[in-house]
């Protein structure tokens, strides 16, 4: 069948003439093929954004609450009653005291 | 080379309108998710009047006309008809045709649907690249199970399908050559 051959040649020397392109529709192509149709989906989306269309969910308020087999303790109030991360009776501020004298920094190393 | 054909169309426009204008183009229609098996064009089925009902009562909700007609393909002009349903030759010449692609990219056309490819010999691509006017090709669904496969004898696992589904695609309709004039066939 000479048509084939005849069509194969034309074919090579579109394909050597026009490379880049084919290449970016033989891309084009495989991603239409997967099913989703995504360019033409995109290009339909733009024109159908109506509000009527949006589907919304209806608020749904959820309770966080513990129940009574969770073991919980109020934080809070203990913080309160024992502050952990108090700083050592020494460091604790004093608006009375009077500012420490400059020390050189030579005396750290003595 | 003579064939029986039918053809699935919707009832609008009733007997007479839908005789007149028979037969309808396949076109893409990316709302309803149709693409046409081998591109756009004229379609029928070879000789397959309980397979156009199916067609016709998943398609068109059951509303549907078959039409049937007898055309002849003329398989003697080369580079016309191509016949990927019952010749070798063609087939592998269409298989070579596509391996060109792989001097653009190894993948070559791996992926790509057939309608696109197709669409994309004819439109994108110059003339004598695809100069086929009408197509024929089985039509295979993945996983059916529903079908007349029978084996040819005990000792292999080989088997043959005794009902294929083949369709026709046309490009245009100016090159359908009508032998008897389409009637309707059944009518949902």
């Amino acid at each position: 069948m000479k048509a084939f051959e005849r069509a194969k040649l034309a074919l090579r020397e579109h394909l050597m003439q026009n490379k880049q392109k084919v290449a970016a529709d033989l891309i084009a192509m495989r991603e239409k093929s997967k099913g989703n149709d995504v360019f033409e989906y995109i290009k339909n989306l733009s024109g159908s954004y109506v509000l009527s269309d949006l589907t919304t969910t209806k608020e749904v308020v959820y309770d966080f609450s513990l129940d009574d087999d969770t073991d919980s303790y109020n934080l809070i109030n203990e913080l309160i009653d024992h502050p952990f991360y108090s700083p050592p009776p020494d460091l604790i501020f004093d608006p009375n005291s009077k500012k420490d004298a400059e020390t050189s920094s030579g005396s750290f190393f003595c | 080379m003579e064939f029986t054909v039918h053809h699935t169309c919707n009832k609008e426009g009733g007997e007479d309108k839908v005789l007149e204008n028979y037969p309808f183009l396949s076109e893409y229609d990316p709302k309803k998710n149709m693409k046409p098996f081998l591109g756009q064009g004229y379609y029928f089925w070879d000789f397959n009047l309980e397979y156009a009902k199916v067609w016709g009562k998943n398609h068109y909700s059951n509303k549907y006309y078959v039409c049937e007609s007898d055309i002849d393909v003329d398989h003697e002009k080369d580079g016309f008809f191509l016949d990927l349903a019952g010749n070798r030759k063609h087939l592998v010449g269409f298989i070579e045709l596509l391996r060109e692609f792989d001097f653009i990219h190894k993948e070559g056309t791996e992926g790509i649907d057939l309608c696109y490819i197709i669409d994309y010999l004819r439109t994108k691509c110059p003339p004598e690249v695809f100069p086929f006017e009408v197509i024929r090709a089985v039509d295979y669904k993945n996983n059916e199970k529903i079908g007349i496969k029978v084996v040819f004898n005990n000792t292999q696992n080989s088997y043959t399908i005794l009902n294929p589904r083949i369709i026709f695609s046309f490009k245009s309709k100016e090159n359908i050559v009508h032998l008897t004039k389409p009637s309707i066939a059944f009518k949902s």
